[in-house]
């Protein structure tokens, strides 16, 4: 889903009345070591022509019981996500035909287990463009962004992943 | 490994498991001119490592992957990145 869309080369084009609008074209980024307040991230999103509004929270859980991961360390390239983020923002923005506010919320450093690592908000006029365009986002900060994660084990060892496996063995 | 702060350098970034395989964040590589990424980074990565880790190099902060043969020049900033694994 998610792939396929951000995949394609879309950087061009933007509706000029988006950009005077300060929407779609300038997704906002938060890289933070501390906390996020999901309610200042849903604050990020406030618009009166913007109607629909998703949240996705994603948090480190258990592997079941036995595991001895106590949560996630994120490196983040900040720099490179911003670009990222940017260039996605303007796909999907044409993708939708719909002016788009999108906030990435991310934790860097060793996140617990159940406490939010990343936020991501997407407001849209309707609803269908928000929970999709944030569906979206979702899947390509997972597959294809500069965000790297290792498991911290009770021992002290970190286990670098990727998407569906794992690094240290390679 | 060669570490050098003058401006006739390249910056390495390492990211996730390649800052722990390389033992550091960062590093000033000198090199007189135009200089294929490869060489740049004997020393902290081999090919055969970059092959296998699936590690991508972004130059400058640009979303653009670039090869090992490609030439990086001084003053450029490289971005080492392992695969991604997301939020």
């Amino acid at each position: 889903m998610g792939l396929d869309r951000l995949g394609v080369d879309a950087s061009k084009g933007l509706d000029v009345s988006l950009e005077s609008e300060g929407l779609g074209i300038s997704p906002d980024l938060v890289c933070t070591d501390s906390d996020l307040d999901i309610v200042s991230i849903l604050e990020m999103t406030s618009s009166e022509v913007l109607g629909g509004v998703s949240i996705f929270v994603g948090r480190p859980r258990s592997n079941g019981a036995g595991s001895q991961t106590l949560g996630l360390f994120y490196d983040v390239y900040e720099e490179g996500l911003r670009a990222w983020l940017s260039a996605a923002v303007t796909k999907l923005t044409a993708l939708y035909g719909a002016p788009l506010k999108c906030i990435v919320a991310q934790r860097t450093g060793m996140v617990p287990l159940g406490e939010p690592a990343v936020i991501v908000a997407t407001a849209a006029p309707r609803r269908a463009e928000a929970i999709r365009s944030c569906a979206d986002l979702v899947e390509g900060l997972k597959y294809q962004s500069p965000i790297f994660k290792a498991e911290c084990l009770e021992n002290g060892d970190r286990i670098w992943v990727v998407a569906g496996g794992q690094l240290n063995d390679a | 490994m060669p570490r050098s702060s003058s401006q006739e350098a390249v910056k390495l970034i390492f990211f996730g498991i390649l800052g722990e395989l390389t033992g550091c964040r960062d590093a000033m590589v000198p090199i007189s001119g135009p200089t294929p990424l490869v060489e740049v980074l004997a020393g902290y990565l081999t090919p055969m490592q970059a092959t296998e880790l699936s590690v991508r190099a972004w130059v400058n902060g640009e979303p653009k992957s670039i090869e090992f043969d490609s030439l990086v020049r001084p003053g450029d900033e490289i971005a080492l990145l392992p695969p991604s694994s997301g939020g």
